[in-house]
């Protein structure tokens, strides 16, 4: 067997319930998904939807005994603002999970009141690399519901000033991986084509690790649902670095041309 | 891997700054035909390293139906082949993003000045879509396969359609995707679901657990479980933004096939459509 489902009630067609706290923008309980893995993986499809409530989601993946869980991916990012029944969203994450894992994982929202999203997951026991899987895929912007805010401006196909996404990255991470949002923006009235940077470096000495990466901010809802970002790619970033993004975009109209962008580091 | 400072910056080549798209490519007149190569990038070089995966970014859709994209690779115009065979996009409402594929192939010929290459075909002829090629140089040997070979195509510019049935939350048959997987072993896999059309669907938050299977007809054994898909009352059909692959070991000569289930189950709105993605040996 090379890959392990877990989490998938079938006569539901849904995953685990995970419930948020009823205080916006905190982590609710962790919930069980598994008791103990049987294979040891090295790549996990994680797969988020369902909410209960238009709200903004973040959730976590976690491992160890019940009350002594250890994130291994955080502040994964769940668009579910613009309708009570979202569409959910997939991750894919070269992540090592030891075989008899204990897995759970939470979710916190920016509605302060108890909502919910589904959660089930695939482990494989090897990646789409010959290499092992990372120890933990760390949001570096999860202190916020809602990503990094990047406004591309009132001049079309101009690259905006850079916005800084983390000022000083708590460690050296071997690989980057990238989430754009729809900035919570349910009434776009103009489609947008849109091209991000991503830098590093101090401010105004910014170099691009990523250049030109596309999104698309559609017009009409789902604007906050699509979810669009690059998978987990090897790029080598020193602990203590300050990375930011940028963005040019065609629809200049303000208020609608903004979108939100997290990143997430794997070590 | 990539080393910030070491120039060797990830770009995206194919991306037209002046509009901030993609390359456009145009289907041919006939519909569900392929149309003529286009090139989308010419590089970058990497210092050297033949990129060895390769993101595709399908965007900008001019019309409704369905789309098929070839991606080559050339070392000059009129000399293409084929590294993956009909990436879908499916565009049947006005709301709809980027679909990426994330194939781990290797990309030849950028390193002595080639190119990327790709062509469409759709359901409405000369329908045209953006397509970003961004060749990647992991240096951690993501791209051991030599092409992305479909199984389920249908005549549509789409998958095979997959009804979940009658019985809510139950597995419906499967459904033949390919008789045969051809003549090499698949490495991985990728799946692109589609609305199967359907553009007018009555429930909100649907959501579908789509198997892939191999072996013989009632003896097949699932390689991809539970595949979670779904759609809301505004919009009828998320199709995966993102195709990752997922590992797996199949040898030559392999049925294919999907089943879905779903807890819904209206007539007519239960439909889905598939189209699998296998990674296959060196060319």
């Amino acid at each position: 067997m090379v890959h392990e489902n877990v989490g998938y009630t079938a006569a539901t067609s849904r995953g685990v319930s995970l419930t948020t706290s009823a205080t916006a923008n905190l982590y609710g309980s962790w919930a069980q998904i598994i008791a103990a893995t049987v294979q040891t993986w090295e790549l996990v499809h994680i797969q988020i939807g369902v909410n209960s409530a238009a709200s903004r989601y973040r959730v976590d993946i976690g491992r160890g005994a019940a009350g002594q869980e250890y994130a291994i991916a955080t502040g994964l990012v769940f668009c579910g603002e613009n309708s009570a029944e979202g569409i959910g969203v997939q991750y894919t994450l070269p992540v090592h999970v030891p075989a008899g894992s204990r897995i759970a994982a939470r979710v916190k929202g920016n509605t302060a009141a108890a909502t919910n999203v589904r959660v089930s997951m695939t482990g494989y026991t090897r990646g789409p690399t010959k290499a092992p899987g990372y120890a933990v895929c760390e949001c570096l912007n999860n202190g916020s519901m809602m990503g990094v805010v990047v406004d591309p401006g009132a001049v079309a196909h101009t690259k905006s000033s850079w916005v800084q996404v983390v000022a000083s990255t708590n460690r050296q991470y071997r690989a980057l991986m990238g989430v754009i949002g729809g900035n919570n923006d349910i009434a776009r009235t103009t489609q947008s084509y849109q091209l991000f940077d991503i830098g590093i470096g101090t401010a105004g000495g910014e170099s691009n690790i990523l250049r030109d990466f596309p999104a698309l901010a559609p017009l009409g809802p789902p604007e906050t649902h699509i979810m669009q970002g690059f998978p987990p790619l090897p790029i080598n970033i020193a602990q203590g670095s300050r990375l930011a993004v940028r963005a040019q975009g065609s629809n200049v109209t303000a208020g609608d041309r903004a979108l939100d962008v997290t990143l997430y580091g794997l070590y | 891997m990539f080393i910030p400072g070491q120039a060797n910056t990830l770009i995206n080549p194919s991306a037209l700054t002046v509009s901030g798209r993609g390359t456009l490519v145009t289907a041919s007149a006939t519909a569900n035909t392929k149309g003529a190569w286009v090139l989308t990038a010419s590089g970058p070089t990497y210092g050297g390293y033949t990129p060895d995966a390769l993101m595709v970014c399908l965007s900008g859709a001019s019309n409704s139906g369905g789309y098929l994209v070839d991606i080559g690779v050339a070392s000059g115009a009129g000399s293409e082949y084929v590294i993956a065979a009909d990436l879908c996009k499916t565009l049947y409402q006005a709301n709809s993003a980027i679909v990426t594929y994330i194939l781990p192939v290797r990309v030849p010929f950028l390193t002595s000045g080639g190119g990327i290459y790709a062509r469409a075909q759709c359901t409405v002829g000369s329908s045209t879509i953006d397509v970003h090629t961004i060749p990647i140089h992991t240096g951690v040997d993501m791209g051991s396969g030599g092409r992305i070979v479909p199984f389920g195509v249908s005549g549509q510019s789409r998958g095979v359609t997959i009804d979940s049935g009658a019985v809510a939350s139950t597995k419906s048959a499967w459904v033949q995707l390919a008789a045969s997987s051809g003549d090499y072993p698949i490495q991985a896999m990728g799946v692109h679901v589609g609305s199967g059309a359907d553009n007018n669907r009555s429930g909100t938050g649907w959501e579908w657990g789509i198997d892939i299977g191999i072996g013989a007809a009632a003896s097949e054994t699932v390689v991809i479980p539970n595949l979670v898909v779904g759609c809301n009352a505004t919009v009828d059909f998320n199709e995966a933004q993102i195709v990752s692959f997922f590992p797996c070991s199949i040898p030559p000569s392999t049925r294919i096939a999907g089943r879905s289930q779903c807890p819904y189950v209206t007539a007519g709105d239960r439909v889905v459509d598939i189209i699998t993605y296998a990674l296959v040996g060196a060319l």
